[in-house]
């Protein structure tokens, strides 16, 4: 009985199915805490405060698993310097532009929450990419140097 | 089109088992998988690794080739 269930998690498809699953489940548990983070906010009209630790588990959760699957791809085009600011460019841009178009120009004293999301959040999001991308490569690198 | 994840792959895994006697169960310790797994790739519902592949074919004394091939289109 216990050889057997040590030979069971020893097998290769065993490995293949707990991938799956746990995909599978990292998207329902996603989904879910999406739900509960709309109820909790539009239903029960909790201020942003009561529920920051949900939001943050979740961002955490998405970009977690984002992040870890294009780094162990490594395979992502690594963006230049010039393609950086370019892409921050286009991103703050396009951002700013819906923004503004949508919800008019903010009081300047709103600056916190309007203008300084929009333009940060933009640049945290190319230089996590540039991150990854860049470290990805270089272990893939690094391990097909191994093998020579 | 085609494309590649689209190739069906063959085997005749079962038929050299049964030349060495071996059971699904017995080549399964050898190869140190479950039965289930030796099963579904007997039954083409399930594409090994090429380790496991290779560990196969030294088993049963059959070079890969004669163990995997790809499906020809009906």
């Amino acid at each position: 009985m216990f050889k057997e269930l040590f030979n069971a998690s020893q097998d290769e498809r065993s490995v293949i199915v707990t991938g799956r699953c746990a995909t599978v489940f990292l998207g329902i548990t996603q989904i879910l805490l999406l739900l509960a983070l709309l109820r909790r906010r539009y239903l029960l009209d909790q201020p942003t405060a009561e529920i920051w630790d949900i939001q943050a588990v979740l961002l955490l959760s998405i970009f977690g698993y984002i992040g870890a699957r294009l780094y162990l791809w490594g395979a992502l085009p690594v963006l230049s310097f010039k393609g950086a600011i370019l892409g921050y460019l286009l991103l703050a841009g396009s951002v700013t532009g819906g923004c503004l178009l949508l919800l008019g120009i903010p009081e300047p004293s709103d600056w916190a929450s309007t203008w300084l999301p929009a333009l940060l959040g933009p640049a945290i999001l190319i230089c996590m990419y540039s991150l990854v991308a860049h470290l990805g490569k270089r272990r893939i690198e690094k391990m097909m140097k191994a093998e020579e | 089109m085609t494309g590649m994840h689209d190739i069906k792959i063959d085997n005749s895994l079962k038929l050299a088992r049964v030349e060495k006697s071996l059971t699904q169960s017995g080549l399964a310790e050898l190869a140190g998988v479950t039965r289930q797994t030796i099963g579904l790739i007997e039954a083409g519902k399930y594409n090994p690794t090429l380790k496991l592949c290779l560990i196969l074919g030294l088993i049963l004394d059959k070079s890969l080739e004669e163990l995997f091939r790809i499906k020809e289109d009906e």
